[in-house]
């Protein structure tokens, strides 16, 4: 979005670099402030000192006596991660790992297939009580969530459904019909002509969806399931409340979070930290591929919203 | 519930016996007609609501217009010391279950009007002696005109059980006195009209009063905040977004990844480190110590501990945190304005900064319009930001139960987990909802996006 | 299409029904069982994550001595700070035996989710533990097995001397070369302590009309805060890893928190840890709360006596030595306040000899909006927010609230 191609005297020129260099600077300070807070998370999963919060960003060598008398001293350790993944009684990090990704795979397959189902409708079909359905979809997300989590914890329970994974996945799941916004903005986009080109050969609507529109809306699935996926990874309040002390169906969200604990701080700090790196390296792997669809598909649906 | 295709077509006729039967007896019609799998459905839902309703939802429905009328009491138990709390009636779970007895109720109208619909529809077909569909053509047409029956199914059964039961319940726990003295399962509460709106909105003696200072207090904040924290990650997003798509600078999709690490990052992981950075002893007020810009711990800059600064804090953090999605957005968008917008501009003698504000701005704003209603809405209920970062901290003696920082929502919160008064809780949560779901409604009419949907293709 | 939603309203109102029978079926199977037989008694306890060790230890003792039952324990993990929330939720899906907060049981109790210990048990389990502190409007509810004072004095010992420790005054005149002391003055926890070393009274046996936090001598304790930051040696720090971390670099000498915190300040002072009983002000010793955990009964659970003997055994005066030998947690147990053991180790020794000096930590603290008001307002006095005059103004204020008038 520079002029560059009508720079016409060396003076503009010198501009632009100075400019270009303000940027980088720029660019280059913005990084630092982002990347900061990750990477003492990442130097805290392989520190060796305890507690939660430590007199120096770079961990101090801590030293300590071994059980045969002898002082020892050292800074970075890979026993945070060992001690994470081995289960304590109830504390099995790798159980939670499993639970969340079984859960966030679900839930991602089923909370993509309902935003885009509904979308697709609001999109291309004309019925009754279709502008109702996405004024009340519009509204009805804003009312804040706490109140009713009670209430589906014992909707749940009365079909004794409460403190397992399934309810996890459906409760993630269950809303998605509402967030097609971002979705039926991009399905706008998709050319009308094209169903109907299709539709005059013979096609049905279901032919439709599936042939026609849903391969051209891979940017925008990418992100419906992108954000359906990460979800599970995050959400420590709902899980929580509906778990319970069922430990073998916790998340690694709720997991982490219970170390945090006011008396609890202390010791698993560390651990918390080395969790917190395997929950987020797959994620970030994942974004940073997908980032192109992300865009993609966050830019034509808000294109019409 | 169903869609009529053949309407043009449709004559004013009496119905016929089978379809006054259907009346009654629903999917009598289908069934006259040899609809036999479509009125066998209709029979089967009309027996099972009835069995339904005997069996319990009649109950239901007047165990919620009631609330409970057993007190709990306590019974001492035969060879020990103890006394048994015998529960009377759950007010909690009455009112949960009346709920879904209605919203089964609501169901079953609709059917029921299907059933006459179809019972007439099948009719006027003999009557105008045209084929009477099969199963297998009713089937045909769920995938093709009437394919969004087929498709929203599923996705409204889940927006009706776990958003749309839960959100009525909240709603009428409002007209109610379920509050720290009415705690189930030992006791009962009941039905109070707009009590608690009296008391929010209005005010009255000692309690409510302080109440109502307190939401005002707090909505004007929650207000604040939400402007705030929207508009500087829309435009500070919108900047670095610039700046990273200029021509000239190399890496693009390096410094776009940088910032995008943190949306990947579990928020209560980055916000907790965060507050750890600025915390009165944290990070940075520990290096102006170290540094002999602070000269004791009396002298901190009070990132949290004081009002403004913390309101401050929090919005600088929410940057941290909002910046990358408005950037990512914004990128997208940048790279789809026609660049001889720019060059015609150029030849014309504008500069960047005209430019910028001529084309680029009003671009994006036009195209984005959608997403900042959404994101000042989801800022009103930015949940996770203040409950991990201050707590709604500092806190004053002018607030019931809320602190300096609390937005309606983690006040809402407050009130629900640790005082139980659940009724005023939600008188606020309606109050938020009407708040958020008029400013979003009137703003998203006003959208060209909405005003000419079925114009723009 | 219809009999999904149907089949799940018909699993409702079974549900109800389902529940209806279950309590009557629970309140039966007492009673109903033969005495001559031994019966078959599950009884499900939740513990913190910390205590499951010793509490598989200790409660398979107990299976293998109980002659009444034949009992078996199911161990689950849950807090003793969120076990309140927890039980509140779903009280019928909570432990048989659970440990609280002491200042929660009045929510339970309020709720009717938890037994009421009758008098008899109360003189029994007394004999033990010191009962008073399971007391919530006169009734017994729960049983003491961990005792803590809301806050005691951490101090660096290469800063400060014992002697510097016992008063207040003393800690200020020393020559510390840094801050000499922090307390949290925002935070209710530990402000207690101005209003209680008043001799002032709040909540006496659960009343919330009786409170007098706006006396003369509070008013003056106020207006003391308010000198404290002129000093120059007083500091106030809210996060308790920031309080530990500033003890341990030498910012500031001595700090003021509950003794939960005791290990990361051991861990941030190494040798020079030390602590001791809060010191006196103005010549009166500085008064905290005597707070602590209790064990309480499911309102729910089939069998409360196999239940009470179960929390008996956990806190006979053995097993509270052993947890503490694990935990480091002071017990309840009377026979327990001369232990050797016990009184080596500091921590445990200083907060034994602040409990001397305790009002309790009342549950009605809890149904009051005392958590985040008293906190705020001490804060404000500190800062010099509030002006000599005003002071009796915001206590009044503040009372006002508490009493809801």
């Amino acid at each position: 979005m520079s002029a560059n191609t009508t720079s016409k005297t060396k003076s503009l020129q010198a501009q632009k670099k100075a400019g270009l260099i303000a940027s980088y600077v720029f660019l280059i300070i913005l990084s630092i402030i982002w990347v900061i807070p990750i990477l003492w998370v990442v130097l805290t999963s392989f520190r060796v000192e305890p507690g939660s919060f430590v007199s120096s960003f770079f961990p101090a060598p801590y030293k300590w006596q071994a059980e045969d008398g002898r002082w020892l001293e050292q800074t970075y350790t890979l026993q945070n991660y060992i001690d994470l993944f081995t289960p304590d009684g109830d504390y099995d990090f790798g159980r939670w790992y499993m639970n969340t990704l079984i859960v966030a795979i679900f839930s991602c397959l089923i909370s993509t297939f309902f935003a885009v189902s509904t979308a697709y409708v609001m999109s291309r079909m004309r019925f009754k009580l279709r502008k109702t359905f996405m004024n009340v979809a519009l509204v009805m997300g804003m009312f804040p969530g706490f109140m009713s989590m009670i209430a589906v914890y014992f909707i749940l329970k009365s079909v004794n459904l409460n403190q397992s994974l399934i309810a996890l996945i459906m409760v993630y799941s269950a809303g998605a019909g509402l967030g097609f916004y971002v979705c039926k903005g991009f399905f706008d986009t998709v050319p009308k002509a094209l169903d109907e080109a299709a539709m005059i050969d013979g096609a049905t609507k279901a032919q439709v969806f599936f042939k026609i529109v849903l391969p051209m809306s891979k940017p925008i699935i990418v992100y419906q399931a992108l954000t359906a996926f990460m979800g599970p990874w995050m959400d420590f309040i709902f899980a929580k409340f509906l778990m319970g002390t069922n430990y073998k169906t916790y998340t690694v969200a709720i997991g982490l979070y219970s170390m945090l604990e006011r008396e609890r701080i202390f010791t698993y700090f560390r651990q918390f930290a080395a969790g917190s790196v395997c929950v987020a390296v797959p994620i970030m792997v994942l974004f940073m591929c997908l980032q192109k669809y992300y865009v993609e598909g966050v830019t034509g649906g808000a294109v019409k919203g | 519930m169903s869609k009529k295709l053949d309407s043009e077509s449709k004559i004013e006729v009496p119905d016929s016996i089978a379809t006054k039967i259907s009346f009654v007896i629903m999917g009598f019609g289908n069934l006259a007609h040899k609809q036999f799998v479509k009125g066998a459905a209709f029979l089967l839902i009309e027996v099972g609501y009835i069995l339904f309703m005997l069996m319990g939802g009649l109950q239901n429905l007047w165990n919620m217009i009631t609330l409970g009328t057993v007190e709990t009491h306590e019974e001492k138990i035969e060879g020990s010391m103890f006394s048994r709390v015998v529960y009377g009636d759950n007010s909690m779970l009455f009112l949960l279950f009346g709920i879904i007895t209605l919203m089964i109720t609501a169901a079953f109208v609709g059917f029921y009007i299907a059933n006459i619909r179809s019972a007439r529809n099948v009719q006027q077909l003999e009557m105008k002696g045209e084929k009477i569909p099969s199963f297998i053509d009713d089937v045909k047409l769920l995938i093709d005109s009437r394919f969004h029956i087929t498709l929203l199914f599923l996705p409204i059964v889940g927006i009706v059980t776990f958003t749309l039961v839960p959100l009525v319940y909240m709603i009428l726990i409002a007209f109610t006195n379920y509050d720290r003295d009415h705690q189930v399962p030992g006791n009962l509460f009941h039905w109070v009209g707009l009590a608690n709106f009296k008391d929010v909105l209005l005010g009255g003696v000692g309690f409510a009063d302080q109440f109502s200072h307190t939401f005002f207090g707090v909505l004007g904040w929650t207000l604040i905040w939400a402007f705030f924290a929207t508009f500087t990650n829309y435009f500070l997003g919108i900047i670095v977004a610039i700046i990273i798509n200029q021509k000239g600078i190399k890496y693009k999709a390096l410094w776009r990844s940088i910032l995008v690490l943190t949306i990947a990052m579990p928020q209560f992981i980055s916000l907790l480190v965060m507050r750890n950075f600025f915390s009165q002893y944290g990070v940075i007020n520990r290096a102006l110590i170290n540094a002999g810009i602070i000269s004791d711990l009396n002298h901190v800059i009070p990132f949290f501990t004081d009002p403004t600064w913390a309101r401050v804090s929090i919005i600088i953090v929410n940057m941290w945190v909002g910046i990358p999605y408005t950037m990512l957005m914004s990128s997208g968008i940048l790279m789809n304005i026609p660049q001889d917008l720019y060059e015609a501009a150029t030849v014309d003698g504008a500069n960047k900064v005209q430019m910028f504000f001529k084309i680029t701005l009003p671009q994006i704003i036009f195209v984005t319009t959608p997403y900042l209603i959404t994101t000042f809405i989801g800022n009103i209920n930015n949940f996770n930001l203040i409950y991990l970062m201050t707590g709604g901290g500092p806190s004053t003696t002018d607030y019931y139960a809320a602190g300096k920082t609390d937005l309606l929502v983690t006040w809402l919160y407050k009130l629900t987990s640790d005082k139980k008064d659940y009724s005023l809780a939600s008188t606020i949560g309606i109050l938020i909802f009407i708040i958020s779901a008029a400013l979003s409604l009137i703003t998203y009419r006003n959208t060209k996006s909405y005003k000419e949907e079925d114009s723009f293709q | 299409m219809k009999k999904r939603i149907l089949a799940l309203s018909l699993a409702a109102a079974m549900l109800v029904g389902a529940m209806a029978s279950c309590t009557a079926k629970e309140t039966d199977s007492p009673s109903s069982a033969a005495p001559a037989e031994k019966k078959d008694v599950k009884l499900v306890m939740w513990g913190a994550q910390d205590d499951q060790d010793y509490l598989k230890a200790v409660t398979d003792e107990f299976v293998a001595q109980y002659d009444k039952a034949n009992v078996t324990v199911e161990l689950k993990v849950q807090g003793e700070d969120t076990a309140k929330d927890e039980a509140l939720k779903d009280v019928e899906s909570a432990a048989d035996i659970y440990g609280v907060a002491l200042d929660q049981i009045g929510a339970l109790a309020d709720a009717k989710a938890i037994f009421e210990i009758p008098q008899e048990g109360a003189d029994q389990l007394g004999q033990t533990v010191d009962m008073s502190l399971g007391k919530y409007n006169g009734k017994y509810y729960g049983v003491p097995y961990i005792a803590e004072c809301s806050s005691v004095l951490f101090y660096n010992k290469s800063l400060l001397k014992e002697e510097d420790v016992a008063s207040l005054e003393g800690i200020l005149a020393a020559e510390t070369g840094t801050t000499n002391i922090a307390f949290r003055f925002d935070s209710a926890w530990e402000d207690i302590t101005w209003f209680a070393t008043t001799g002032a009274k709040a909540f006496t046996d659960g009343d919330r009309t009786v409170c007098d936090w706006n006396n003369q001598d509070c008013v003056d304790m106020v207006k003391y805060i308010g000198t404290l930051k002129a000093t120059g040696k007083v500091t106030t720090i809210s996060d308790a890893g920031d309080l530990s971390n500033a003890l341990g670099d030498g910012t500031i000498a001595a700090g003021v928190i509950g003794s939960w915190q005791a290990n990361a300040i051991k861990e941030a002072l190494k040798d020079n840890y030390g602590v001791a009983k809060m010191p006196t002000v103005n010549g009166k010793q500085m008064v905290t709360f005597a707070s602590g955990k209790v064990y309480v009964i499911n309102a729910n659970c089939a069998d409360p006596d196999a239940a009470i003997d179960l929390i008996t055994w956990v806190t006979n005066a053995d097993n509270q030595l052993k947890r503490f030998e694990q935990r480091s947690a002071l017990p309840t147990a009377s026979a327990l306040a001369t232990n050797a053991t016990i009184l080596a180790d500091p921590t445990a020794a200083a907060e034994l000899a602040q409990f001397a000096y305790t009002i309790p930590n009342a549950p009605i603290y809890g149904t009051v909006d005392y958590w985040s008001t008293a906190g705020a307002l001490i804060l404000k006095a500190f800062n010099g927010e509030i002006a000599e005059d005003a002071v009796q103004g915001e206590l009044d204020t503040l009372v006002k609230g508490y009493k809801g008038e």
